[in-house]
């Protein structure tokens, strides 16, 4: 048993986590009242992966391992009341009843605290159930208070109780597309500064690049909060279908650090996934291996809006999914290959791994995503991604140049200096990036 | 060695045989009308002789059948053979100086090799063109869109092998021979795919008495109003990237007709999920023709005329206002909720009372359920009933803007204002010819007077 506990903190995480779960138990063949469905005598993916995400009670029901925290009760409330609400343990549910109002120091200094203990308790519960628990997983938002404050605090608090456990985050960097906030950047930078020794890999989904997917490739006017987090599910289910699934690559949350971090602070993968095209074109659109690893090569189909031809490439995992054949994918990769756009860095011995899972992707019913019968997903740390961090950093210095809302923070109890630390990290972690990009022995170098 | 109709694929493009031999000094030439007209060179002659005509004007053109970029055509089992049963290894592939690193693809040669256990196959454009023995009990979804099959039995051949397919995809192959044998079986086959086949409407009905299908696919095969013929009972119905111009009557619970000409709605619509995205729709009634019905649950209707230079507030409050919206529950993509219903139908009805929008069907409706908001509204009440009065007041003149249900009593409270007087030392009278004059009452209202334009003389008692 190599089990995950999920945490999704926040509205943001919480909603994503709705999403997922959803999906996780129509590929698993579990109906939302966590009993198998019709005609099925084991759940759909083989025992090993399967019980990495649920657990199984005496009577026969599935029972995700997974945790939903919110410091306000409405996001949870929803959970309780909705289609899915018999999945879930009451327990699993926890919701504070002040909350965080957009500000980090809220979520981590005093609201926060109040409930910390209460959550750590029922993640120690959760975990005593597990016979050998492999890490956990996180999804939270960087914009929001709950998800960047008690985000980084239980981080934090999950490094002192569990030591070395691998702790991976799915975390939604924010947009002005879909704001609801003008302090959106301070939260972005403090959560990135607290987090960054103590998660060991990232995920970040760009709210604007999913937006745009949305628009785009989906052909929704008005995209809302629920398109966006439908089409973000698809993506997190498929990079951590070969934890639950069969599957020979990243087969535990290990690793993905090991395949895809080479320094502990660069551990921002950015993630592609095809095919992503609405419905009216399914018929119209070619969907061959070819085709689909093209597209992750593109920057409209990246999980964050940033330009890997600028950049350089230090590690990639392409993850096949359903039904493929070994010679198509030998093919595209050599296609891709011959791209001018795809320069790995000189440092690193390997550079691309190619792994498959044998399930293919499911469609929700009623998304606007055609469904599918196979998959892609690009996991690659390139440098280029240091341009969302350079964004987000200048948003934040705009408004710290002049201090505004500073005093909103300061009034939770946090030290004004936390800010200017923190924007100094997050210039190191640019810098950073810069230097692993630059190559160890320059060819045009001469002596 | 080919034949007239057979199919043939030359690097990426796909095209019909419709000539075989002797073109100006080549002795064999192949002429090809490629499915793809702008491949063409020519309309069918070469050097003043017209050897055929296409159906597409400029679509033609003449080929060696020894052309080296011909790939070369295959059996369905040979194809199935040479893909899923390959036990090619993943052959090293090197950036530089680095390799990749490859992991489960001996395990996926293993299960692609099992024939027996497979589910699902796709085999697209693969250049297959007859169908042949092969034995896959179990599979459910088979994918044989873009090959190079002409002649309907082929197919037959191939379900009558796969007793549990469910879905089949055979976009964008011509066939030429669809002759229905005398017996058939019947299949299990639920789901159909024929876009770009070009197949006439009459020989997909030929095709479709042999199934109980859920959903059908008839996208992008040129079918105008009049081609369409009645068919089964489906779920999903596919007619996109066709030249309909009209909204057809079946029954069905999802139609796609996604960029076609479509104008106008005639019929009675029944579907709960409708897909209208880039037509021809041009004014509101399309909407009103829609709005009988009532089990509508799901609309994409965007990108078409009517709606150019409308931001996409606007359209969602037209939709919303004009459509039956009992179920309506998405619009173009977007969930809606209750609140939001409300808040754009009240909107829609301030609009209509403004002007803006002429009533839409749904008014009645709206009216029932906000109340007539052109009639009687507050703010054209207060507007009507504004009335100016004239008040003199020994030599002085003033003019004051009232409404004529204030009371007599409220006019001697402006006018005590003014003059600074105490409104009981105040009379007010008018006069109603020359030399009779009344005085107005405190408990009457302006209006009761009927005064049209008289001035009012204010008289002071002690």
């Amino acid at each position: 048993m190599r089990e995950v506990v999920s945490i999704n903190v926040g509205q943001a995480g919480c909603q994503i986590g709705n999403a997922c779960w959803e999906l996780y138990s129509q590929e698993h063949g579990i109906r939302p009242d966590g009993f198998l469905q019709e005609g099925l005598d084991k759940p759909k993916g083989g025992e090993e992966g399967f019980s990495t995400f649920f657990s199984e009670t005496g009577s026969g029901k599935y029972v995700p391992r997974a945790l939903y925290v919110d410091l306000e009760p409405n996001v949870i409330d929803e959970v309780k009341t909705g289609k899915y609400s018999e999945l879930f343990h009451p327990e699993q549910l926890i919701s504070g009843k002040e909350d965080a109002a957009n500000n980090y120091a809220r979520g981590h200094y005093t609201i926060g605290r109040e409930i910390l203990d209460d959550v750590t308790d029922r993640i120690r519960r959760m975990t005593d159930q597990c016979d050998g628990l492999q890490g956990f997983l996180f999804t939270h938002s960087l914009g929001g208070g709950t998800g960047s404050g008690f985000g980084s605090l239980l981080l934090e608090q999950l490094s002192i109780d569990y030591g070395k456990k691998s702790k991976l985050e799915f975390a939604v960097y924010p947009a002005p597309q879909v704001s609801t906030s003008v302090v959106e950047p301070y939260n972005t930078v403090l959560t990135t500064h607290t987090t960054l020794e103590h998660a060991d890999c990232t995920f970040m989904v760009d709210n604007e690049a999913i937006y745009d997917m949305c628009r785009k490739n989906l052909d929704i006017a008005r995209p809302s909060f629920s398109s966006l987090n439908s089409l973000i599910a698809q993506v997190v289910s498929s990079v951590t279908a070969s934890l639950r699934f069969d599957g020979s690559l990243n087969v535990d949350l290990n690793e993905f650090q090991t395949n895809l971090v080479p320094y502990p602070r660069i551990h921002f993968p950015l993630v592609s996934y095809a095919p992503v095209f609405s419905k009216n074109r399914a018929n119209h659109e070619s969907n061959s291996v070819g085709e689909i690893t093209a597209s992750c090569f593109e920057p409209g189909n990246q999980m964050v809006k940033c330009d890997p031809r600028q950049g350089k490439y230090m590690a990639n995992c392409l993850l096949y999914r359903g039904d493929v054949v070994t010679r198509d994918v030998q093919n595209a990769v050599a296609q891709a290959k011959s791209k001018k756009s795809v320069q790995l860095v000189d440092w690193c011995p390997t550079g691309f791994k190619i792994g498959i899972c044998y399930e293919p992707p499911t469609a929700i019913q009623g998304s606007e995503l055609a469904s599918a019968n196979r998959a892609v997903c690009m996991l690659s740390n390139t440098t280029a991604i240091a341009e969302a961090w350079r964004r987000i950093d200048k948003k934040f210095d705009l408004m710290y140049s002049k201090r505004a809302f500073v005093h909103w923070y300061v009034g939770e109890g946090m030290e004004e200096g936390e800010f200017t630390e923190a924007r100094e990290d997050l210039a190191a972690l640019e810098r950073d990036y810069i230097e692993v990009g630059t190559d160890s022995f320059p060819e045009e170098e001469e002596y | 060695m080919y034949r007239i109709n057979d199919r043939l694929q030359l690097d990426d493009q796909l095209g019909t045989i419709r000539y075989i031999g002797r073109v100006g000094s080549w002795d064999v030439a192949l002429g090809i009308e490629w499915d793809d007209a702008s491949r063409g060179k020519n309309n069918g002659s070469v050097g003043g002789v017209t050897y055929f005509i296409p159906k597409i004007p400029n679509s033609v053109s003449f080929i060696k059948p020894t052309n080296k970029k011909i790939l070369p055509r295959w059996t369905m089992e040979e194809g199935l053979n040479h893909l899923y049963g390959s036990k090619d290894e993943f052959e090293d592939i090197s950036f530089g100086n680095k390799h990749s690193e490859n992991f489960g693809f001996e395990k996926l040669n293993r299960i692609n090799a099992n024939f027996s256990q497979l589910m699902s196959i796709s085999l697209d454009k693969r250049c297959i063109y007859t169908s042949s023995v092969i034995h896959l009990p179990k599979l459910k979804v088979l994918d044989l869109s873009y090959n190079l099959f002409t002649d309907i039995s082929d197919i037959w051949h191939v379900l009558d092998q796969l007793p549990q397919l469910t879905e089949l995809n055979l976009n964008g192959n011509r066939f030429s021979n669809i002759e229905e044998p005398v017996v058939y079986k019947k299949h299990n086959l639920q789901v159909l795919k024929l876009a770009d086949t070009q197949m006439k409407f009459q020989e997909v009905k030929s095709l479709l008495v042999r199934f109980q299908l859920k959903e059908l696919v008839l996208a992008g095969n040129n079918y105008t109003n009049e081609d369409l013929e009645s068919l089964p009972k489906l779920d999903n119905l596919d007619l996109s990237y066709n030249k309909l111009t009209e909204v057809p009557d079946y029954d069905v619970k999802s139609m796609n007709l996604s960029n076609n000409n479509i104008s106008s709605a005639p019929g009675n619509y029944i579907m709960e999920d409708l897909d209208l995205r880039i037509n021809s729709i041009d004014s509101w009634t399309f909407l009103d023709s829609l709005y009988e019905n009532s089990k509508l649950v799901s609309v994409r209707i965007n990108n078409n005329p009517i709606f150019d230079g409308m931001d996409e507030e606007e359209i969602t409050v037209n939709l919303i206002s004009r459509l039956n919206c009992d179920k309506l529950v998405k619009i173009n993509g977007s969930k809606i909720s209750p609140e939001e219903i409300k808040n754009a139908e009240l909107y829609f009805v301030s609009k209509v009372g403004q002007g803006v929008y002429e009533k839409p069907k749904k008014w009645d409706t709206l009216v029932t359920k906000y109340g007539d908001k052109t009639v009687s509204n507050k703010f054209n009440d207060f507007y009507y009933k504004k009335t100016k009065v004239r008040i003199r007041y020994e030599a002085e003149i003033f003019e004051k803007t009232v409404l004529s249900d204030y009371s007599i009593l409220k006019v001697k409270g402006i006018v005590s204002s003014i003059i600074n007087k105490p409104v009981f030392q105040i009379m007010l009278y008018y006069y109603l010819n020359n030399d009779y004059q009344e005085e107005l009452e405190d408990i009457l209202r302006l209006e009761d007077y009927n005064l049209s334009g008289e001035d009012l003389y204010v008289k002071l008692v002690s």
